[in-house]
């Protein structure tokens, strides 16, 4: 396992002492469905944003698995889901494409606000006609002059109702392989950016997402995240650190929810037994606990993987399903647990499994992850 | 056997199972005809991992490393030599 060093510690306790602080009001905010602004600049005030960012741009120049450690602290120690993936999204969607794939122009313009927090961001893959397939993109960008003119509609867009800057992929090449999508990075106030209304969803209720329309957008060439007909390329090392830092954050969330299950079924008592001295509860719990430990194995193995520049195809695409199949199983178990109470919106373990469910959709679904596999095998 | 010769009977015994490796051209463009895409890429680099021990996730590889057998080859060799190269 890996060995944490003292400033790595210190900075998840402190991220972990805030914790309860932006957590505070989620059962309200999961009603409301209103994006925190105030727990969004306490975050920004701690060291999160900052993490995996060199020095020179106002980050930590933490590698991946670190920033995963804090991560997975945050999940631990803040309630509020939604806040914690739209955290994960501000670090992936726009900041580690930027960083590593942005020319030095672009970087010095966007990336002290992003890693300070202050500007919030997104990315736009998914279109209404497909989002398993969303290589296949219909949105398109026509070189015009110093600019490229974008058109099309995006969808499922998180953080979009509240983002400054958008990473938008779209098709810049006639021809239907990888080598014909490309990243642009775009200012929310351009001319043909437009944003749809508010969506209406099951869990991460306080993470908004929307759709984005792309109406003769017209993008300066300077904005082009990496070279034109990189964007397959981009976006795979963007999903590798959108899966492992998500889950990450729901490993944590999965050790809070063990811990309350426990606590629970130590003083529940029915029939003068407490609860966990029945084998089909116990048994139940320690399915979450084991479930738990293999994700975390596997998110930090294939962290540790990437960080050495190995292919991690068939890693990536385990580690993200036993994740997000292991945090919907141990918010469904928690529920089952719990009881009557558990189905009450009181102890928040129903919203737990709402919110559970996003993970086996977002970032390539269970049976996307399953394709990949398969393909790796040559199957 | 050469790194162009092991290429071409790599892709086609993966993609071409139909088609004589000595036949396939080295400059043939394998994304743009189709050949290999995306999944196809990322099985590429599995397989270069593999035979060559070659980690390509730090290196500095576009997309058009991958778009021809020569310039697969290319990258193979490049990536063979023991350079310093910033991360
Ligand atoms: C909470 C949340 C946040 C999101 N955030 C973003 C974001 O920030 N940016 C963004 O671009 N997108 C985002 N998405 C979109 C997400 O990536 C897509 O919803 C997802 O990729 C699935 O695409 P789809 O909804 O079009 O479903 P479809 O692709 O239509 O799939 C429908 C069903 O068919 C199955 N299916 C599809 N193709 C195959 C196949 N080849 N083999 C077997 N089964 C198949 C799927 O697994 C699924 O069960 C978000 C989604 C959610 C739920």
């Amino acid at each position: 396992m890996i060995q944490w060093t003292d400033e790595q510690r210190a900075l998840r306790e402190a991220l972990e002492d805030i914790g309860a602080a932006l957590g505070e009001g989620h059962s309200e905010r999961d009603q409301t469905a209103v994006f925190p602004h105030g727990q969004w600049k306490m975050l920004a005030g701690s060291d999160l944003f900052r993490a995996p960012f060199d020095q020179r741009w106002g980050g930590l120049g933490m590698d991946l698995p670190a920033t995963m450690y804090l991560l997975e602290g945050l999940g631990y120690s803040c309630r509020d889901a939604g806040l914690n993936f739209s955290a994960s999204t501000q670090l992936v969607s726009t900041g580690i494409p930027l960083h590593r794939f942005g020319s030095e122009s672009l970087k010095a313009r966007y990336l002290p606000s992003i890693v300070n927090g202050s500007s919030i961001t997104a990315h736009a893959i998914s279109e209404p006609d497909g989002g398993s397939d969303a290589l296949n993109m219909r949105c398109t960008a026509v070189e015009a002059d110093d600019s490229y003119i974008l058109d099309g509609n995006k969808v499922f867009v998180t953080n979009a109702p509240v983002a400054d800057l958008f990473t938008v992929y779209a098709r810049t090449g006639d021809h239907p392989g990888p080598g014909s999508i490309t990243a642009f990075l775009i200012e929310r106030d351009t001319p043909g950016l437009v944003l749809g209304g508010k969506i209406e969803k099951m869990g991460l209720r306080s993470s908004p997402f929307a759709e984005v329309f792309l109406d003769r957008c017209r993008v300066p060439k300077e904005n082009v995240i990496g070279r034109v007909g990189s964007g397959f390329w981009i976006l795979d090392h963007v999903m590798k650190w959108e899966i492992l830092c998500s889950f990450v954050i729901n490993v944590g969330e999965m050790r809070s929810r063990l811990e309350r299950t426990v606590a629970y079924a130590r003083q529940r008592v029915q029939a003068g037994t407490p609860i966990s001295k029945h084998q089909a509860i116990s048994h139940r719990i320690v399915d979450m606990k084991v479930a738990l430990e293999t994700a975390r194995m596997w998110l930090y193995h294939t962290a540790e993987l990437v960080r050495e520049g190995r292919d991690t195809t068939v890693e990536v695409a385990i580690s993200k399903l036993l994740a997000s199949e292991a945090n919907l199983a141990s918010a469904l178990s928690a529920v089952q647990v719990f009881g009557g109470y558990g189905y009450t919106a009181e102890y928040g373990l129903e919203q737990e499994l709402r919110n559970s469910v996003a993970g086996v959709i977002y970032s390539g679904t269970t049976e996307i992850q399953k394709n990949r596999i398969a393909a790796m095998l040559n199957l | 056997m050469s790194t162009i010769r092991e290429l071409q009977e790599h892709i086609t015994e993966t993609y071409l199972p139909d088609v004589d490796p000595s036949e396939l051209d080295r400059e043939l463009d394998l994304l743009d005809s189709g050949v290999v895409d995306s999944l196809g890429v990322l099985r590429l680099i599995a397989w270069i991992d593999k035979r060559y021990g070659l980690a390509l996730g730090n290196a500095d590889v576009t997309l058009d490393d991958f778009r021809t057998i020569s310039a697969i080859s290319d990258l193979i060799d490049r990536e063979r030599r023991p350079v310093a190269r910033p991360m």
